[in-house]
This record gives structure tokens, C-alpha cells and sequence, in this order.
């Protein structure tokens, strides 16, 4: 370890949240460019199309209701909701192990801030794999026939969009809440978004899964939007933008009053 | 010299286990080594100093200001834990890159930056592109020296950062922290490695049990350290005659002889008669001496002491 290149003469760095960003985006970019995620998303994207054609296969001819229901009920709807909940949590929680805490909150960035980063660095990354699963069902789609698959396309994927957004921000609150945010997760999305948001009564709006399928075509048919309105779509997608900000929010401040004890005592608080 | 970090009465309890108990102490620009066996509250206490928890009770003060949550307290300290969980997919100059940005520096002098220190802690260009996960103990020391000097912080706090470098990597590490010390900046370390940390440090902070003995600590200052061993071990051809000789000069007040190693181990009577002249008496004894050690290091008289508070 040599002396001779010591820095002392150079300047002390001036931290801010755009530089911050800037850091925190590399580190949670570096962990998605890997032959391993990339071999596991593969894997998921390889199922995700056997189950469409599996399940597609009972309906000939496909139509756009059959297919775009499926997309919205089980991609959108619990696909979705139960990765990227998971990935979230995880992704807060691994920074909050003592092997990561002490170099990542050690570092003059306040903690609710280090959090926004953070959500919208993974939320970023989350978005372009699914991004990946999506063209594939797209692509199905229009491999099959279905018709209006490409106009019906950018609604869709503003669905997806605001889905992993949301789902990713309430991940983000589980993780920081609870080291068992899988089960509290798994558990919210049972009793909220699959029993709760199918009751026919004006509580099931408190389901994001409800919200998402209001905003693509054929559900906005149903609740009478116009179809494929982005009218219809968009005050929606304004409610979950600002569940999304009220998440990170609470996120932010417990986790800024939350000690970073790093024992096997604390770990499972 | 003002202190860099001031404790009064500082508590922190985990529940009912106790983590640091009423310590007062305080800090000044140099080398400070925290000593103390496993469990005694060195980890608690670097936790305490770099915002990761909060006291208990007492007051806690590094460059003025409360640690806790304080941006400010924590742009100007370095932090090197314990831990040797690193981000297994990550490449040296990646991790180091994203830490300098979130620490205030721009992407090209990050890098910069990260190359520069991983450079100073002597690790090979060629594990640069090495994934961190496949990197062996040492080389995960030296990187994690380099992340904790990488925004040139006033005050570096290393919990045992030698465990794993060989003697070498323990003499180039020490030399580093002794150039960041004559660069005026502050060093916090704890090593179970006591004789590096004998040889390193200016200043000690003993810690046991949670709490901070004084007696113990006073054995640990500069003034005691200077002192003359009381019990030296000598490898000499005739133990026995050697022993003769120093009871006779009236020096020793008691000793144990290994006939068959050739050791003798002396307790003096009067260390500083002998340390003056030991050349003239040693010469005189006629006994030839191969090596000549102090029984016990100080800061292991000290940790092994019964507490005394």
C-alpha cells in the first residue's frame, strides 16, 4: 500500500442527490447487467410464454377479449404484483444487511433520499426487464392473430408500468417494515388485491390490481371508460402515481428512524 | 489539541443486553487503538460513531455535531467494518465508482478516484476486473480500505481491518495509516493483532464488558508505555547462571527457569537499574544471550487485568 499516492492535496467532494443518483444507479444497474440475471429472466420470460400458449390453446380463435383478459388477470394482476413486490422488498432489505448498511448509510446522503434513489434506480431496471416479458406477449399475440393487439399495445404497457411502479413502492415499504416481508407480502396481495379488490362493492378500489385493470381496453369497457381511452387511463394513473410517492414517502421516513444495529438481535426487527 | 470525538456518560443497551455502559472518553488527531476482547462494545461503539444507532443515554460528539442521521458528520468519516460481505457481482472499480458518487463526487473523477485508491492499498490491476465475490480475504481488506479513504474523510474508523493480511499486507496497511495521521487526519482502529496495534497506535482506548475501566486504561497511556518492563524473558546458553548472576546484582525479585530451552523469565526488582546498563551486566554475567523480549505487552496486561472500574 503505497504512500506516494496519497491524495491529500486533492478537493473533498461536494455530495448532493443528483451525484448521489448518479452512484446509486450504477451499483443497483451493475447488479442487473450479470449473466445471472439475465439467465434467470430469460427462465421467467421462456415460462411466461408456455403458460400463454398453454392457456391459449383452449380458445380458437383467440380473441382480443380472451387474450387481453388473460394478459391483465394474470400478468398484469399476479404475475407482476408477486415478483416485483418480492423484488422491491429485497431490494431495500439487501441494503439494510450490516455487510451493505455500512458502507451504503454511512455515506452523506440522508436516508429518505437514499430511498427515493434507490425505488426509482430498481423501479428503472424492474421496468426494462419486464419490458422484455412484455414484447413477448405482445408478440404472441399478434402471432395468434388477435386482433387490435398493437393498438391495444400502449395502454398496456402503461398498465404494466404503473403496476410494477406501485407494486415496487409498496415492496420498498414491506422491506423497510419487516426482514419477513415475502410472507407480509404475499400475504397482502391474498387478502388485498385477490379477495378484497374482487368483493363488487366500492372497497375493492383500495386493490392496485383493480386500478390496473380499469386502465387497459377491455376493463374500461366494463366500468364504462371508453375503450382504449387514455382519458379513461389517466386519472388512474395519477391515483397510483401519487400512491407511489406516498409510499416511498412513508418508506423513507421509517426507514430514517430505523437503526442499523447489524446484530442477529436486530436482524429480524 | 481540541478532541475530535467527545463521549460523556454514553450508553446504549440492545433490549436488555448491554452494548456500552456510562463511557466517557475523548478523542484527539493521531492513531487511536480500541482494544478489548470479543463482545466488549468495540463494534457498538464504531456504530455509535458512524450514525448507525443511537445512544442510549449520554452525549456523543464527532467534529462538534451528533452523529446520528448527520450528513454533515458523515462526509467527513471514512468507515471500514468489520464485515467481509462485499457485493459478490460487482467489479472493484464499479462498487468503488457508485460509492464515490453517492459520497459527492462526479462520474469521471469517481473513477479516477477508485483507481487511485485502489492503487495506494496495493491491489493488483489485474483483479480490477475481477468480480468482488470471487476476491480472496486480503484482497477484500484492501478494497474496503480504499472505499473507506475514498472521499479523503477527516476521521477513518476500521473495525479489525488487518484479519486476513499477511505481514506484509499488515506493514503496507500500517504504513498507509500512518501517512493519513501525518496528513492530519484521524485514525480510529481495533485490531486483535496487539502487537501491530502496539506499534501503530498513540493513544488506546480499552474497552470491557461495555464499559471503559480507568486503571486499565491508564496502564494503556503514553506515560506507562514508556515505562521499563517489569518481567523480561531471556534465551540464553545457562538460564541458571544468568539468574545467579541477576539475583546477586540485587535486580530481580523472582524467576523461572526452562533449563532445557534455555529460558528464564525475570520479574525485576529494579527495571530501570537494569535497562540503563543492561549491556555492562549482561556482558558481565558471561553468559552468551540469544534473544531478550518483554514477558508481556502492555495492551495484553491490559485486556487480560481483572476489571477494575
Amino acid at each position: 500500500m503505497s504512500v506516494p499516492g496519497s491524495t491529500s492535496g486533492s478537493t473533498r467532494p461536494s455530495p448532493g442527490w443528483l451525484r448521489a443518483w448518479g452512484g446509486i444507479w450504477r451499483l443497483t444497474a451493475g447488479r442487473f447487467l450479470n449473466l445471472r440475471h439475465a439467465a434467470a429472466l430469460a427462465g421467467m420470460v421462456a415460462l411466461l410464454l408456455l403458460i400463454a400458449i398453454w392457456s391459449s390453446s383452449f380458445h380458437r380463435p383467440l380473441t382480443a377479449g380472451q387474450y387481453v383478459g388473460w394478459v391483465c388477470s394474470f400478468y398484469l394482476c399476479f404475475v407482476i404484483p408477486i415478483f416485483v413486490l418480492i423484488s422491491g422488498g429485497g431490494a431495500i432489505r439487501e441494503d439494510m444487511r450490516p455487510g451493505a448498511a455500512d458502507y451504503l448509510f454511512t455515506r452523506p446522503v440522508g436516508r429518505p433520499v437514499y430511498l427515493a434513489l434507490r425505488y426509482a434506480a430498481h423501479m428503472a431496471c424492474t421496468q426494462a426487464d419486464y419490458l422484455l416479458a412484455f414484447a413477448v406477449l405482445i408478440g404472441f399475440g399478434l402471432f395468434r392473430g388477435v386482433p387490435g393487439m398493437l393498438s391495444m399495445a400502449p395502454l398496456l404497457l402503461t398498465g404494466q408500468v404503473a403496476a410494477i411502479a406501485t407494486y415496487e413502492a409498496l415492496g420498498f415499504l414491506f422491506g423497510v417494515l419487516t426482514s419477513r416481508y415475502v410472507i407480509v407480502g404475499l400475504g397482502y396481495i391474498a387478502v388485498v388485491e385477490l379477495g378484497i379488490g374482487n368483493i363488487p362493492t366500492q372497497i375493492n378500489r383500495i386493490a392496485i390490481a383493480r386500478a390496473v385493470k380499469n386502465m387497459v381496453p377491455p376493463y374500461s369497457a366494463h366500468t364504462g371508460g371508453q375503450v382504449g381511452s387514455w382519458a379513461a387511463a389517466a386519472p388512474t394513473a395519477a391515483a397510483l402515481a401519487a400512491a407511489c410517492v406516498v409510499l416511498v414517502a412513508v418508506a423513507g421516513t421509517f426507514l430514517s428512524f430505523r437503526e442499523m444495529a447489524g446484530g442477529e438481535s436486530r436482524e429480524d426487527l | 489539541m481540541n478532541p475530535i470525538i467527545q463521549a460523556e456518560n454514553v450508553s446504549r443497551f440492545y433490549g436488555i443486553i448491554l452494548g456500552l455502559n456510562n463511557v466517557s472518553f475523548a478523542v484527539r488527531p493521531g492513531i487511536t487503538g480500541v482494544v478489548g476482547q470479543n463482545g466488549a462494545g468495540k463494534t457498538t461503539l464504531f456504530r455509535l460513531l458512524t450514525g448507525q444507532i443511537r445512544q442510549s443515554s449520554g452525549s456523543l460528539r464527532i467534529f462538534g455535531q451528533s452523529p446520528w442521521n448527520n450528513t454533515a458528520v458523515k462526509a467527513r468519516i471514512g468507515y471500514c467494518p468489520e464485515t467481509e460481505e462485499l457485493p459478490g457481482s460487482l467489479r472493484p472499480l464499479e462498487w468503488l465508482g457508485g460509492l464515490g458518487m453517492i459520497s459527492g463526487f462526479g462520474a469521471a473523477e469517481s473513477r479516477v478516484r477508485a483507481e487511485a485508491m485502489l492503487g495506494r492499498v496495493r491491489l493488483a490491476p489485474e483483479h480490477w476486473r475481477k468480480p468482488l465475490g470471487a476476491f480472496s480475504k486480503g484482497m477484500r481488506q484492501r478494497v474496503k480500505l480504499a472505499q473507506c479513504l475514498l472521499h479523503e474523510p477527516d476521521l477513518v474508523i476500521l473495525d479489525e481491518p488487518m484479519n486476513g493480511l499477511d505481514p506484509v499486507g499488515r506493514e503496507d496497511f500500517a504504513n498507509v495509516l500512518r501517512d493519513l495521521a501525518a496528513g492530519g487526519r484521524s485514525v480510529v482502529i481495533s485490531s486483535h493483532i496487539l502487537h501491530d496495534l502496539e506499534a501503530l497506535c498513540g493513544e488506546f482506548l480499552l474497552l470491557k464488558w461495555g464499559r471503559i475501566p480507568r486503571s486499565a486504561n491508564e496502564a494503556l497511556s503514553q506515560e506507562s508505555r514508556a515505562r521499563w518492563p517489569e518481567s523480561t524473558i531471556f534465551r540464553c546458553g545457562s538460564p541458571e547462571r544468568l539468574a545467579r548472576y541477576l539475583f546477586e546484582e540485587r535486580l530481580i525479585r523472582g524467576c523461572e527457569i526452562a533449563e532445557e530451552t534455555g529460558v528464564l523469565q525475570v520479574r525485576w526488582s529494579e527495571p530501570d537499574r537494569f535497562y540503563r546498563d543492561f549491556h555492562r551486566f549482561l556482558l558481565e554475567s558471561g553468559v552468551a544471550i540469544f534473544e531478550v523480549r518483554s514477558a508481556v505487552a502492555s495492551l495484553e496486561k491490559a485486556i487480560e487485568t481483572p476489571p477494575t472500574l
